[in-house]
């Protein structure tokens, strides 16, 4: 024994087996999820179903198929237009059937939809809405907890500001009381400024005790009236516009400045005016009553101007204040700002054009190289020809008897010299200033000879220096003139990106001035803006807590607590988003609260999927009207096309607008939502009780999309098929020659045996596809002959798999054959058999086990061959399941795993079953034997 | 006698339709295949009428199938591998030549033809007697004559102007007939007394039901008409201008004779001539060559297959686009299959060992779980493997693996060369470890246990006895298989082709090479890859390398496992 047994060996075995499994597990779990897994960001999900094994296996037709089946009829197009009418309309009433029952499922499947979420909404909702009330209530606690810790934080670091910045968080606050005045807030307000307080006393003081002494005035009046038997619109308009007053007075919303008061006043002075004039006494008493109540308004009115002006006045002072801490700093800021962005763009403008400069300049300096081809051959012809000149000179040293010029040449000396001057200052022009000064020394020596060479003119070297000179000048002069406008464009560039380049750095430390600078008051800006922040948020929180405090008295109806939870998180959002939140403790989380708000959810989708069916019910009916209509008027229809009159029905055009307009854009994703939604919800502990309805209604929603939703599911079942013929057929044939081949090679002697079989032993060795081009043309070739052996054809493919396999299986079967005693056919041949009848009667029932599983193994070979079948295949109805498994996994549809994994457990289940039923065979017998031969 | 007499009449029978097929294959061209079947024939005989022959009875069935799907393919790649048979040159000499003499050029100034078309009904239906009246731009109208076939698929017609009203075409009389209450409609026209009605028109709405009789029974044979004309030129249909009108054209090719030297002597030859440049199309490397007269540039006209000799092999070895792919994709083949054997079998040998313990509960259920990746075919795995594993941008590795869980960068898989090669061998390892396991297994179990109790008396470490005992007794019987496994590996054109597809692509190559390609999906995507042409000839030639290396492979591995012993038994 070479290991102890461990119980590390099970779990390393276990753990190997979960990995090497895990694909297996994971196309299983893929074809059953609903859910787009190839996005989903989970690995396994619980909402499965078998539809895409129905979808595969049936084969059914949905609605939108059906649809297009029928359009495709009513155009006659192929396969219809072959057909006579009455195909045609047997064709049409089967699909009308099919239409008919899918109305029906799908207004079975709303109604029982409909049923559970009314259920729902009557018999849980109202419990669930008060086992939110109480999950609100048990976790009111802690928010109010947290509510004091933070106010008497905040006002621990408010009490220790200065008092500007205290004022200056006032300023919200005040334009709260400008908009709506509150008490709390003016309470708050009056620690600052009392006579906010104390002038709206007196406002609400005046208001009272002008109410009280005016709440006779619309009976008064009306008395009057009604003793003058004054009964027409007038007069009720009158006593309802004093009534109006009075009760605005009363309640305290009277204010003159707001549309309605004036509007009541004019109309009590227009009425009385005109009721008046008729009445007499009786009108005196009218406009008494009318000056003294505008005399009692006018006090009103007063009192509520001073409490205005006081609560303008604090915040003009509060908005100055705040102008005051911040301004100047703001404006310095501003400055420094544009300063800064001012030099930035400088710098940037600089930069552009200093690279553009220097790209000018690189390409003079490849411009000058050009020219060097032009100048340093020059140079050193003028240099041969000078050598040649002073060789002359120095042997003959004739003294200068004649004086004259030989040839002048000062003007080239000056160009070269200028050339030399612009060009020496720059390294760039290093490697010609060399030739070109070997030309000056050249031409300077000409220059100062000018008489010895006058003198030696007629020498033959030198007169022939003397003709080739002028055209070697010449080619010199172009060449510099030419390189000399670039030379000095060369020059300008160059100065001026030095130019350039020596202020950058200057504009570069003032812009880190600068920017250090705006740091320093930022920072500075800083501090006060988040003081004055505290202070905001110090005041908002005095305000807001007895708020919410008072609405967690009222939690009870699940409303409430909704308009609590509503304050809540809009202070915690205040919170949250104010600058100094990092300081403080953080909110506590809102998930304590998850179960109202799943509850609001459940009510939300509950309301969204009672609204769907109802639609979907009416969208059923309108589209099934119209497959009625179509039905009635088929016979007619289909006889106007098979006439040859082609023409569009209406009808189709209708129902397509109505499934898109109605389905695709609201009813299709409305049912997405309340399936994603109902399957969270059902998950739920709280909603425990209704999961089970919460469950039907997300299954029967997704079962509602696949009747109604566009597939396209390719013909897998068809490949498949495909595939099985050919590989079994191949199988078979292949197994029965191989057998007969076998036979003599294992029992009988014969010249060329040996060879025979060292053929076969060479020929096996070779993969059929190796010789693909050669079998694909061959197939070609046959294919003009005997079509079904020819190229996209099954008896083509399965002809490549008979000749691809013969030579592998014979050696295989020879080795068989081999082992079987060769006793009873010797004893049979006593009694009188044939060779043929042994082999047909004993070797073969004998080996018949063994030939089964060697064609089994030859099927599952073929099965599993993609290249040939790839090449001989095209077409999607000819394809084997290999070719249609990779051609629908690289098309658009790879995305639909679901689909993909699918189809490959249904291809790779029968394989999987044989292979393992024959694992004894394999492992034991067929990797020993081929290797035995 | 009886049984002889069925012998001979079925010999007989056998005989005729070999002959038969013989005929038909040498006929078409096909020697090759014609020499095969000469072949089978002589065997067939043999076996059935020499009593000597009885054994090769048993064999002339996988015989047939052999020969025509074995032997002849493997001719018939050498033969290709010689050839330049790729996109471009896929005509033979003569067919070339036909497709030459059948090009209709437009001539440099065309002038264009209205046409209408004029039909004899008969019992009020259209029948395939015809005439057409045309119309040049300046409004003269010509009457054209019913096609008259002259060659296979070709047609020649005559048209002539009409002045007066009538015209005479071969001695038949055409006249116009024209609408009484319109003159300018011509609603019939008069041949030799039989009044041939107006049908159909391109530039006449009203005449378009008739548009597909006419496409059906007429526009075949237009398509392949010219109208001659001595004086006006003559007259095709062409594609280019979509069968509306008709235009001056002509054959761009003729065959005419030239005088040229040959072996010293005058001698006609007979060449193609370029009808617009009237210079003789030259012909050399597979190909027919127009001749510029001015430049004497020389521009491939249409190339057709032959014997191209080493050149196949010569562009592997010399031209560099070719052979640094070539060389790329060789080397990575033998990687591949060295390493898929090696990670193959080191997890199989490791689970082996693991497994090989005859008290281990549990074992034959482990053994087959771990042979299911093996029990599923092969493709299935590889594509789910890309689609759901793989793919850059959805596939669970990068997305929920990496992304969700490990919260890492994905990794690009196909398109980093190192990457697909990992993937290919994680996959490659997965589906191959079972085989392996289940081959190792076997093998440590005929290694007998005393070694091992004398290897511990000895005080050898269990690690020292692994070297030293089991795993030399392993390789005898596994050698053979491993080098098996490494030929099989070295053509997996499945897990390639399926999961990679050879990419990423080699820069600069100019043949469709990836670089994971091995030499079978590369022969492949040379012959079927589609994008840049088919060369058939280069993916026989390599084909032929492939032969040529598992042959060698093979030869290795029957000395080991002594398979040449057994054909001597």
């Amino acid at each position: 024994m070479m290991f102890k047994v461990h119980p590390l060996r099970h779990i390393m075995m276990i753990i190997v087996i979960v990995i090497v499994l895990f694909p297996v597990l994971w196309i299983f779990t893929t074809s059953i999820r609903r859910d787009n897994s190839s996005i989903s960001p989970n690995l396994f999900s619980g909402q499965t179903t078998w539809q895409n094994y129905v979808d595969l296996i049936f084969e059914g037709k949905n609605v939108p198929a059906i649809y297009n089946e029928i359009a495709n009829i009513y155009s006659l197009g192929s396969p219809y237009n072959k057909m006579n009418k009455d195909q045609i309309l047997n064709r049409l009433n089967d699909d009308f059937k099919a239409f008919e029952g899918y109305f029906k499922d799908t207004s079975k499947m709303n109604n029982s939809i409909t049923s559970n979420a009314s259920w729902i909404s009557v018999n849980f909702i109202p419990k669930a809405k008060s086992m939110a009330v109480e999950n609100v209530k048990s976790n009111v606690n802690l928010d109010m907890t947290y509510l004091s810790t933070i106010s008497a934080y905040l006002s621990n670091k408010f009490d220790a500001l200065d008092q500007n910045y205290k004022l200056a968080g006032l300023y919200d606050t005040l334009k709260g009381i400008e908009a709506s005045p509150t008490q709390q807030a003016i309470q708050i307000a009056g620690q600052y400024f009392p006579e906010i307080p104390t002038s709206k006393a007196t406002f609400v003081n005046v208001m009272n005790s002008v109410a009280s002494s005016l709440s006779n005035v619309p009976s008064e009046v009306s008395q009057i009236l009604l003793e003058s038997n004054v009964d027409n619109k007038m007069a009720k308009d009158l006593v309802e516009a004093y009534q109006e007053t009075v009760d605005s007075l009363k309640d305290g919303s009277f204010n003159y400045g707001q549309w309605f008061a004036p509007v009541y006043l004019r109309r009590i002075n227009m009425d009385t005016i005109n009721l008046s004039s008729a009445l007499g006494t009786k009108g005196q008493q009218l406009q008494d009553i009318k000056v003294s109540v505008f005399s009692s308004i006018q006090k009103v009115n007063t009192a509520q101007s001073i409490y205005d002006k006081s609560v303008n006045d604090a915040i003009s002072k509060v908005q100055s204040i705040r102008s005051d801490l911040t301004g100047t700093i703001q404006a310095s800021l501003t400055n420094l700002n544009n300063t800064y962005s001012a030099l930035q763009t400088k710098l940037s403008t600089m930069m552009a054009s200093s690279t553009a400069l220097l790209s000018s300049m690189s390409y003079d300096a490849s411009q000058i190289s050009i020219f060097s081809n032009n100048i340093v051959p020059t140079a050193m012809a003028i240099d041969s020809m000078v050598s040649v000149v002073k060789d002359v000179l120095n042997e003959k040293t004739v003294s200068s008897t004649q004086s004259g010029i030989f040839y002048d040449v000062s003007s080239y000396i000056s160009q070269v010299k200028n050339w030399l001057d612009i060009s020496s200052k720059y390294h760039v022009f290093d490697p010609i200033t060399a030739q070109v000064n070997k030309i000056l020394d050249d031409l300077e020596y000409i220059q100062n000879n000018q008489s010895l060479l006058y003198a030696n003119r007629n020498s033959n070297a030198i007169s022939n220096v003397k003709s080739a000179l002028p055209i070697a000048l010449l080619k010199l002069q172009s060449g510099l003139s030419m390189s000399s406008s670039v030379l000095q464009n060369y020059a300008l560039s160059s100065q001026r990106y030095n130019a350039i380049a020596s202020e950058i750095p200057q504009i570069n430390k003032n812009i880190s001035e600068i920017s250090s600078k705006i740091s320093l008051i930022q920072q500075k800006l800083n501090n006060i803006n988040s003081r004055m922040v505290l202070s905001a948020l110090y005041f908002k929180t005095m305000l807001v807590i007895p708020v919410i405090k008072a609405d967690e008295t009222k939690i009870g109806p699940f409303e409430d607590a909704a308009a609590f939870l509503n304050a809540l998180n809009s202070y915690y959002g205040t919170l949250a988003n104010s600058s100094i939140y990092k300081d403080i403790q953080p909110i506590p989380s809102s998930s304590r609260y998850d179960q109202f708000f799943n509850t609001q959810k459940l009510i939300d989708t509950i309301g969204l999927t009672l609204q769907t069916t109802k639609q979907f019910n009416i969208f059923n009916e309108q589209y099934g009207n119209y497959v009625t209509n179509l039905k009635d008027r088929s016979n007619a229809y289909i006889g106007i096309s098979l006439l040859g009159f082609p023409f569009s029905v209406n009808e189709l055009n209708a129902m397509n607008n109505l499934y898109q307009n109605q389905y695709v854009s609201t009813i299709a994703p409305a049912l997405g939502m309340i399936s994603r939604r109902t399957n969270e919800l059902a998950m739920l502990p709280y909603f425990k009780d209704i999961s089970g309805r919460l469950g039907s209604i997300n299954n029967t929603s997704y079962y509602l999309t696949q009747d109604w939703q566009v597939k396209y599911v390719p013909p897998f079942l068809l490949w498949l098929l495909n595939s099985i013929i050919v590989a079994g057929s191949a199988a078979v044939i292949t197994v029965f020659l191989s057998a007969l081949m076998a036979y003599p090679f294992s029992r009988l002697k014969f010249p060329g045996r040996k060879y025979g079989l060292i053929s076969i032993l060479l020929v096996q060795m070779f993969p059929t596809m190796m010789a693909m081009v050669a079998l694909y043309l061959l197939l070609s070739y046959i294919g003009h002959f005997v079509p079904f052996l020819g190229l996209n054809s099954l008896g083509g493919l399965a002809f490549l798999y008979i000749g691809g396999g013969i030579a592998f299986n014979s050696w295989l079967i020879k080795g068989f054959f081999d082992t079987i005693p060769t006793e009873l056919e010797e004893a049979a041949m006593v009694d009188g058999a044939t060779r043929f009848q042994t082999f047909w009667r004993i070797v073969l029932p004998l080996s018949a086990p063994v030939l089964a599983v060697t064609t089994i193994l030859s099927f599952i070979g073929n099965y599993g061959d993609y290249i040939l079948a790839s090449i001989v295949m095209s077409g999607i109805n000819h394809y084997t399941f290999a070719v249609g498994l990779q051609s629908f996994s690289t098309s658009q549809y790879s995305a639909n795993w679901s689909l993909i994994t699918a189809a490959a457990l249904i291809g790779m289940i029968p394989i999987l079953v044989l292979f393992l039923s024959l694992q004894r065979f394999i492992v034991g017998g067929l990797t020993q034997g081929s290797v035995k031969g | 006698m009886f049984k002889k007499m069925i012998l001979w009449t079925s010999t007989a029978i056998i005989d005729a339709i070999l002959a038969w097929s013989i005929m038909v294959l040498m006929v078409n061209g096909s020697y090759g295949l014609g020499v095969i079947v000469i072949l089978l024939l002589v065997f067939i005989d043999y076996a059935l009428i020499n009593p000597k022959g009885y054994p090769f009875k048993y064999m002339i069935p996988a015989l047939i199938f052999m020969m025509i799907l074995t032997v002849y393919p493997i001719y018939f790649t050498v033969q290709l591998a010689f050839q330049n048979y790729e996109t471009g040159y896929m005509w033979t000499r003569d067919q070339a030549v036909n497709i030459m003499l059948d090009t209709i050029v437009i001539s440099p100034n065309p002038k264009f033809f209205d046409y209408s078309i004029y039909t004899l009904y008969k019992d009020y239906k259209p029948t395939d007697n015809f005439v057409m009246l045309l119309k040049d731009a300046s409004g003269n109208l010509y009457v054209a004559s019913s096609p008259v076939k002259t060659g296979n698929n070709k047609y020649i017609g005559n048209f002539e102007m009409i002045t007066n009203g009538s015209v005479s075409i071969n001695g038949i009389d055409y006249s116009l007939v024209r609408s009484l209450k319109d003159p300018s409609q011509i609603i019939a026209i008069s041949v030799n007394g039989q009044n041939y009605n107006y049908f159909y028109s391109p530039s006449d709405q009203t005449t378009f039901p008739n548009l597909k009789f006419f496409n059906v029974n007429y526009g075949p044979e237009l398509s392949n008409t010219e109208f001659i004309n001595p004086q006006f030129g003559t007259l095709f249909f062409t594609t280019t201008y979509g069968f509306n009108k008709l235009v001056t054209a002509k054959y761009e090719y003729t065959l005419s004779t030239i005088p040229v030297i040959e072996n010293g002597h005058n001698v006609e030859k007979t060449v193609l001539v370029n009808t617009l440049t009237q210079q003789p199309v030259v012909e050399h490397d597979h190909a027919f060559w127009n001749v510029d007269p001015t430049t004497g540039k020389q521009t491939m006209i249409i190339g057709y297959y032959g014997n191209a000799g080493l050149s196949n092999f010569s562009s592997l070895l010399t031209n560099k686009q070719i052979t640094s792919p070539f060389l790329t994709v060789f080397i990575w083949t033998f990687e591949w299959a060295a390493l898929s054997v090696f990670f193959t079998f080191s997890v199989g040998l490791i689970l082996a060992i693991v497994l090989n313990n005859r008290n281990m509960r549990l074992r034959s259920i482990y053994r087959t779980l771990l042979i299911i990746p093996w029990a599923i075919p092969g493709f299935i795995s590889i594509i789910i493997f890309r689609v759901g594993f793989f793919n850059v941008s959805f596939g669970i590795i990068n997305r929920i693996f990496l992304g969700e869980w490990l919260h890492l960068a994905p990794i690009n898989w196909f398109g980093d060369a190192f990457w697909a090669k990992v993937a290919l061998f994680l996959v490659n390892t997965w589906l191959g470890f079972p085989y392996m396991m289940v081959i190792a297994l076997g093998a440590l179990q005929s290694i007998p246990d005393d070694l091992y109790e004398a290897a511990s008396i000895d005080g050898s470490s269990r690690w020292h006895s692994f070297w030293t005992i089991t795993f030399p007794l392993l390789m005898t019987p596994l050698a053979p298989l491993l080098i098996a496994s490494f030929a099989y590996n070295f053509n997996n054109f499945n897990v390639i082709y399926l999961l990679t597809g050879g990419n990423p692509p080699i820069p600069n190559s100019i043949t469709p090479a990836g670089q994971t390609d091995i030499l079978l999906s590369y022969t492949y995507n040379l012959a079927f890859g589609g994008v840049a042409g088919r060369d058939y000839s280069l993916a026989a030639a390599i084909s032929i390398l492939i032969f040529v290396i598992i042959a060698a492979i093979s030869a290795v591995n029957f000395k080991l496992s002594g398979s040449f012993k057994e054909v001597n038994k």
